[in-house]
């Protein structure tokens, strides 16, 4: 009941002019960014976050959350057309959408796309609505050991879900924790590795290393790529599904929408993982696995139905336990956190607005993005047309403009230079850049937790194995540790431990 | 030369000095750890993590992506970006939001786009134009005006 009333609260929050207008333009601008190869959510809402600066917190928050789930919405319109994933959730929608695509099944594939999109949208919503209020309430008997542990186990689950090989996940996670504490000690007041540069007393900027290694690595490396692809124009008329599609796709966008609200839950490249894990349990209940991969519209359903429920369960443990669960739900934090806002427990009884007024208005994101990718679909796979060339001198200045509109620091700029440089050179080592900007965000508060749960038991290291949430944790952490280790010994070793890319 | 090795390899580096660092600030005890306890802590796994991922490495037969590859055209491209975007930064400030915009724009449309100088100018100037209309004026963020001021 308190859910329902706090969403009727949200609503009226949502549909005053002001949040209408910039939920419009952040899942128009999500859309263009998930269409547009080489920029991602994060890339979108870094670069309007100087946006939210003139805003309310209440809508700078509707807008970049409509980014967020607006460039899942647009990353599927390349891989259905062209067969390029405008952002990685997509990769798998390539598969089947594209060849329904070349069978002349375009229009029914970004039809379905978008209706288990906006459907796994809505349901996610929904979880939200009811589980992020029973969850922060829940976190408020959370202490320091408590929130080290889940923020431990959020990173193993990173480490163990991630894109990447484990091992080189985890080398990253470490860089990316250690990197956090450089800065003033929060209890000390020590300054750590700072070199004399003031700007390094508050730490290393999220932000700018966020742009760096998202948005000019990425410019980097789309450089070296400009081919140009044939692009398949759906036809208007063929944009509805026919009897049968409908009927097969029914069930693949039930069972996506469970299944990517609760991967969203995780940390990690949870999106990702829930397209790709959708895409094998429809392939594995499916009376015709053969025909996956040759145009099947059960595999385009249940993935774009999926990363977008997980899009929206990504943003229970932001909301509740102020724990970003990707880097684009960390830009989010950082946003509430300029204006004064600390996600977390509290924000539901101190931010009411804040809290329903962004989960109401993702219903009338999901509304307007609905409305606008199936008939605009022909104008958004124009901004492919763009030649790279041209348009990446103007992603970098307002990468500079972002940063430096949020601290007026030069320092940040050159942070944001070097970390384009070093995402570069990690991505060209197969090292996935994700985790590292997500510890980097996790790595201070991770610190402070140990701390004081040091500091509370006078030193006693069992203070992390005690109490039932401690314990459950520590338990779950075990066994996926054992799980790992018992796949790497007697089924074998993962792939992807080297890439072949030659 | 392989690339997990050399990845791994650079990692082991950072943590090395990383750890260097972290040992040379109070350490505190286990009641009271002090600024450098946990640096010193994830700096040390990082050491053990990236030297399994180092040996581990030389097992691996193939190179997952070969030098020439990586140090071949590409990064002449990259160099030229990490040039402009360096200047652009030094003169933020002195030069101006706008003036450094527009001139951010003309060199890389020229030097690295491939556009005729006239062209890349033009496209310089009124990206500048339009950039400083849209965030100076329209969104009020409040950028340097440097010389222009």
């Amino acid at each position: 009941m308190e859910s329902l009333v706090g969403l009727g609260h949200g609503f009226l929050i949502a549909f005053t002019p002001e949040n209408l207008y910039y939920c419009f333009v952040g899942v128009l601008f999500g859309t263009v960014v998930g269409v547009l190869p080489g920029l991602g959510p994060l890339g979108g809402i870094a670069i309007l976050l100087p946006v939210t600066f003139k805003l309310s917190p209440v809508t700078g928050i509707i807008m970049l959350a409509g980014i967020y789930y607006g460039a899942m919405y647009g990353g599927s319109t390349t891989s259905i057309l062209m067969r390029i994933p405008g952002e990685a959730a997509s990769v798998v929608t390539c598969l089947d959408g594209y060849e329904m695509s070349r069978k002349g099944r375009a229009g029914a594939a970004l039809f379905i796309s978008a209706w288990g999109s906006f459907i796994g949208g809505n349901v996610s919503i929904l979880g939200i609505a009811f589980m992020a209020p029973l969850l922060a309430r829940f976190a408020l008997r959370f202490g320091p050991p408590e929130m080290f542990a889940i923020m431990a186990l959020a990173l193993l689950l990173l480490s163990y879900l991630g894109s990447g090989p484990v091992l080189k996940t985890v080398g990253i996670l470490l860089l990316g924790l250690f990197l956090g504490t450089v800065g003033m000690d929060a209890m000390t007041g020590y300054m750590r590795m700072t070199f004399g540069i003031m700007t390094l007393s508050d730490g290393i900027g999220f932000i700018p290393v966020a742009m760096g290694l998202f948005g000019v690595s990425e410019v980097l490396v789309s450089l070296q790529d400009e081919e140009v692809k044939k692009v398949i124009k759906p036809k208007l008329k063929e944009l509805l599904p026919n009897r049968e599609e409908m009927r097969r796709s029914w069930g693949p966008i039930f069972r996506g929408s469970f299944m990517g609200f609760f991967i969203g839950l995780l940390p990690g490249a949870a999106h990702i993982v829930s397209s790709f894990a959708s895409y094998v349990m429809e392939k594995k209940l499916s009376k015709r696995p053969q025909d996956f991969g040759t145009g099947c519209i059960e595999g385009v359903a249940g993935p774009e139905t999926a990363n977008n429920a997980a899009a929206g369960g990504a943003m229970i443990p932001l909301l509740s336990l102020g724990i970003p669960s990707g880097p684009a739900p960390a830009v989010m934090m950082i946003a509430l956190m300029i204006h004064g806002i600390s996600p977390g427990p509290l924000l539901m009884t101190q931010e009411p607005d804040v809290f329903w007024g962004v989960i109401s208005s993702m219903y009338v994101g999901n509304v307007m993005l609905i409305i606008l990718n199936l008939p605009l679909v022909g104008l958004f796979v124009n901004f492919l047309r763009i030649p790279f060339r041209l348009l990446f001198p103007c992603i970098l200045i307002i990468c500079m403009i972002g940063i430096y509109s949020v601290n007026g620091r030069i320092a940040e700029l050159w942070i944001m230079m070097i970390s384009g440089g070093v995402g570069f050179i990690m991505r060209r080592f197969n090292f996935d850049i994700a985790p590292l900007v997500l510890a980097l965000i996790i790595g201070p508060m991770m610190e402070l937790a140990f701390r004081q749960s040091l500091m509370l038991s006078a030193g006693d290291l069992r203070i992390f194995f005690q109490g039932p949430i401690c314990l459950s944790i520590a338990v779950v952490m075990g066994l996926i540790v054992f799980g790992y280790f018992f796949r790497l010994m007697f089924i074998g070793k993962p792939a992807d431990v080297c890439r072949e890319e030659t | 030369m392989k690339t997990d090795r050399m990845g791994y390899g650079i990692l082991l580096v950072v943590a090395a000095v990383g750890l260097g660092f972290s040992i040379s600030m109070p350490f505190g005890d286990l009641q009271q750890p002090g600024p450098g306890a946990f640096p010193t802590f994830i700096a040390s796994f990082l050491i053990i993590v990236s030297a399994i991922g180092l040996l581990s490495s030389w097992k691996i037969k193939n190179a997952c992506l070969g030098w020439h590859q990586f140090w071949g055209g590409e990064l002449k491209v990259v160099f030229k970006v990490m040039i402009v975007v360096a200047v652009a930064i030094y003169f933020f400030e002195a030069l101006g939001f706008l003036l450094i915009t527009a001139l951010f724009l003309s060199i890389a449309f020229g030097w690295i786009s491939g556009f005729r100088p006239v062209v890349a100018i033009g496209l310089g100037a009124a990206g500048g134009l339009c950039a400083w209309l849209f965030f100076v004026k329209l969104l009020q963020v409040p950028l340097p005006e440097g010389i222009l001021g």
